[in-house]
């Protein structure tokens, strides 16, 4: 029987490495200069082999962006390297494989691992975050010998839950989530079974081609690495790949410490806060610190809200996911991808809170709680590494954009179950200690993939896209400031096609600036039901392309709806509009030190309103010219009014400490 | 004088112990403190910063029922040096707590990539 607590505590154990033997240690030993680079670099390439096999043979709009990973696991599990995609299975895709070797290695079980297997799980109590995330894990044998392990994961848009798209707002409990399978053995003797096949795709029937073809793509990729690990193991012999493992954690361990060595001690804190449980309005902490001594940091996220009644929960697991999110495309980018490079983190995560969640809870949203997480990293971490390594300290990207799924019927006909990707794939990035974040740079989430093409989204044959283009005024100004997000609109031309959106903070921001620099905004979801659009592009009648201005001048008709960024599902017909929006990055550094040029550029590429130009940069732009002295003299009047705006921190906290928002903050 | 840069508006002072304004090199308050507690401290709504075209219940804007943007300048200079965004009421966040011991035995040892103003 399955134990559901002892799986959550061993879970988060085995996010750790597993200790080395004195074999591997031996033959570590043995690698000769040379050997290490050389051989480490060939397996680099074939991840990189088998990620591009992935994307190629998948079908659905996550897996072809690029948002999966490919990992190479030693015999007990822990990940050597990566190719990515998504770096949010690089801390634990270790776990679902660490299951099957407790339960059907080690543990008596009738059933055995051997050549020619491949498990598959979307279980996140075993290693994913949420059900969507499956995952396919083949054991390599060598000469009858487990060596190794491969792994591919890939978030699967259909989960066959309460609403289509995976990740449904309404959800309250794990029985409100569709299929969540623990490993099954998926191949036998190298071949997929039809029976489990047709098993998963029964529970996936709103989108059942989808679902076939992806979790071919999966076990296709863990075969691909798994051909070129045993023609490895032919070259330099089994004992040497043992050695070679062995090195490439241990040198991801050494690396990783040594970085954190030269960072200066102390504690760096940061809170954030989520307003949507996915049904409801809520107010929901997320508390970080980050004790940083020496080579090693603890992070305690101590003062968490409890786990709530949504969705908008992760397991315990999921806060080494978040956390290798951050760290591996800023801090530790030129590090391996490997267990060996979180090897010295801790974690101190309350149980019952929204981070550690009991097993009954809905998770399938932990992502957007995740995007707390890792928004917290980026605060608490940047303040650590600016004093000796400003060019790592980044503020946080955004993380709130209402990015969702629409499930209808495709242009030959198949019921599919796809993704909004653009919006996601197009965040903007924080802003760094001396540059704009970049503008549109992606899903951070998987900041290697790409946003898929107009012309895919389009051939479905369900939307026809209005608008592309960036975002303004919804990024961190700052005297950098934050990169720009963007703006989606899609008409329906041949409904119906139900349709959802993720997100959070339509209430109160989180993807905060450092130093001085701002937030990005808060941001409504949009529809303008029963409009006239495909009648004013059948008749040639213009109409703005920008949210903004559309939602003012009302030239397109319609039932303008403005709601909260997450909305649950609901059926759209033809002519109807669904607008997605993603905000920008946080800013960097105090507003009244951008350069004046930068600000009249930001309003010529029209990021920014002349609203913004005045009012948070203090700029004199008059006919689309500068003038400078004029601005001297703005800016140094707002220095004057912070003054006099100002009070002294008892007085203020006096005063403050006495108000309350409309829901209090949850709390133990 | 030893100054650490600890942040692009802040520096510790390691002679005098205190955190001081790097705009101004005005003093703040101790190092051993949190560095809020000696700036001037201003409540600001969100909508003065973040433009909304619409005044819906949902709108471009974060809602300043809920949340206000908490302003930390120098006294001295008006700099901002920082600031953050909170539930009304909700405490103040101590997001820099630098351990001085240490940083001060680094910096006579071996500093690294600290940048020391002397
Ligand atoms: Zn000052």
């Amino acid at each position: 029987m399955l134990d559901y607590g002892a799986i959550q505590i061993s879970m988060r154990e085995w996010i750790r490495t597993e200790p080395a033997t004195d074999h591997e240690i031996e033959q570590a030993s043995k690698i000769q200069p040379g050997m290490y680079e050389v051989y480490s670099n060939k397996l680099d390439v074939a991840l990189d082999e088998a990620r591009t096999v992935f994307v190629r043979t998948g079908v659905s709009a996550f897996l072809r962006a690029g948002d999966l990973v490919v990992g190479l696991h030693n015999a007990k599990g822990d990940l050597v390297c990566a190719s990515c995609g998504t770096y949010i299975h690089a801390a634990i895709a270790q776990l679902p494989i660490k299951y099957i070797i407790d339960l059907y290695i080690k543990g008596d079980s009738n059933v055995k691992v051997k050549p020619g297997d491949i498990f598959y799980t979307n279980e996140a109590l075993v290693g994913g975050l949420h059900n969507p995330d499956q995952i396919a894990m083949m054991p390599i044998f060598f000469e009858g010998e487990l060596i190794a392990w491969s792994s591919a994961a890939v978030h699967q848009q259909e989960t066959g839950a309460i609403e289509p798209g995976g990740m449904p707002q309404t959800a309250t409990s794990r029985h409100d989530e569709g299929m969540r399978l623990t490993p099954i053995k998926i191949a036998e003797n190298y071949e997929i079974r039809d029976d489990l096949m047709d098993m998963m795709v029964n529970f996936i029937s709103r989108a059942p081609q989808m679902q076939e073809i992806d979790v071919r793509a999966r076990c296709t990729a863990t075969d691909k690495l798994r051909q070129r690990v045993q023609e490895l193991a032919q070259e330099i012999g089994p004992d040497c790949v043992h050695g070679l493992f062995r090195k490439m954690i241990d040198a991801a361990e050494s690396g990783a410490r040594a970085r954190i060595s030269s960072w200066t001690d102390g504690v760096y804190r940061s809170v954030a806060f989520v307003d949507t449980t996915g049904n409801d309005e809520t107010l929901l902490k997320v508390a970080l610190a980050v004790h940083k001594k020496g080579d090693s940091i603890h992070l305690d996220f101590t003062g968490t809200s409890p786990e709530c009644e949504g969705s908008y929960n992760t397991y315990g697991h999921g806060v080494a996911a978040f956390l290798a999110t951050y760290l591996y495309p800023y801090v530790f980018h030129d590090l391996p991808v490997s267990t060996g490079t979180l090897t010295p983190f801790t974690f101190e995560v309350p149980d019952g809170s929204l981070l550690n969640a009991g097993h009954e809870k809905a998770v399938c949203n932990c992502v957007y709680l995740g995007r707390s997480v890792i928004s917290l990293c980026f605060d608490a971490f940047t303040r650590l590494l600016y004093s000796t390594d400003p060019s790592r300290a980044v503020a946080a990207p955004s993380s709130h954009s209402g990015g969702g799924s629409f499930k209808g019927i495709n242009n030959i006909g198949w019921p599919i179950s796809e993704s909004f990707s653009f919006t996601l794939n197009t965040d903007g990035q924080g802003a760094r200690h001396d540059k704009d974040g970049m503008n549109a740079h992606g899903f951070f989430y998987s900041p290697w993939g790409k946003t898929n093409n107009l012309e895919d989204f389009e051939e479905h044959g369900i939307f026809l896209g209005l608008t592309r283009r960036h975002f303004n005024d919804a990024h961190g100004f700052g005297k950098y400031r934050g990169g720009v997000g963007t703006q989606n609109m899609n008409v329906v031309i041949s409904g119906p096609v139900e349709v959802t959106s993720r997100g959070k903070g339509s209430r109160i921001p989180h993807d905060n600036g450092v130093f001085g620099g701002y937030a990005s905004t808060s941001l409504p979801g949009i529809s303008i039901i029963g409009s006239d659009a495909l009648d004013l592009l059948e008749n040639e009648v213009d109409f703005p392309v920008s949210v903004r201005e559309l939602v003012v001048d009302r030239s397109i008709s319609g039932d303008y709806k403005f709601e909260r960024i997450n909305r649950s599902n609901r059926t759209l017909e033809t002519g109807d509009i669904w607008i997605t929006l993603s905000s920008g990055g946080g800013g960097f550094g105090d507003p009244l030190e951008r350069d004046p040029n930068s600000v009249l550029s930001d309003l010529n590429n029209d990021l920014i309103s002349n609203w913004t130009a005045r009012n948070v940069y203090h700029v004199h732009i008059k006919n689309g010219k500068l003038d400078l002295n004029k601005t001297k003299e703005l800016r140094s009047n707002e220095l004057q009014s912070r003054l006099h705006r100002g009070t002294n921190y008892n007085d203020f906290s006096n005063n403050w400490s006495k108000k309350s928002p409309p829901i209090p903050v949850s709390t133990f | 004088m030893v100054s650490v840069e600890i942040t692009p508006y802040l520096d510790i002072n390691l002679d005098s112990e205190m955190w001081v304004c790097s705009t101004c090199n005005g003093d703040l308050i101790e190092c051993s403190s949190n560095y809020k507690i000696g700036c001037s401290v201003a409540e600001r709504d969100p909508s003065e910063i973040h433009h909304s075209e619409i005044d819906t219940d949902y709108k471009f804007s974060p809602d300043s029922n809920w949340c206000k943007i908490i302003e930390f300048y120098c006294p001295h200079c008006g700099a901002m040096i920082e600031n953050e965004y909170l539930p009304l009421g909700h405490p103040i966040t101590h997001d820099i707590d630098i351990d001085v011991d240490q940083l001060r035995k680094i910096v006579s040892e071996d500093p690294g990539d600290l940048r020391i103003k002397s």
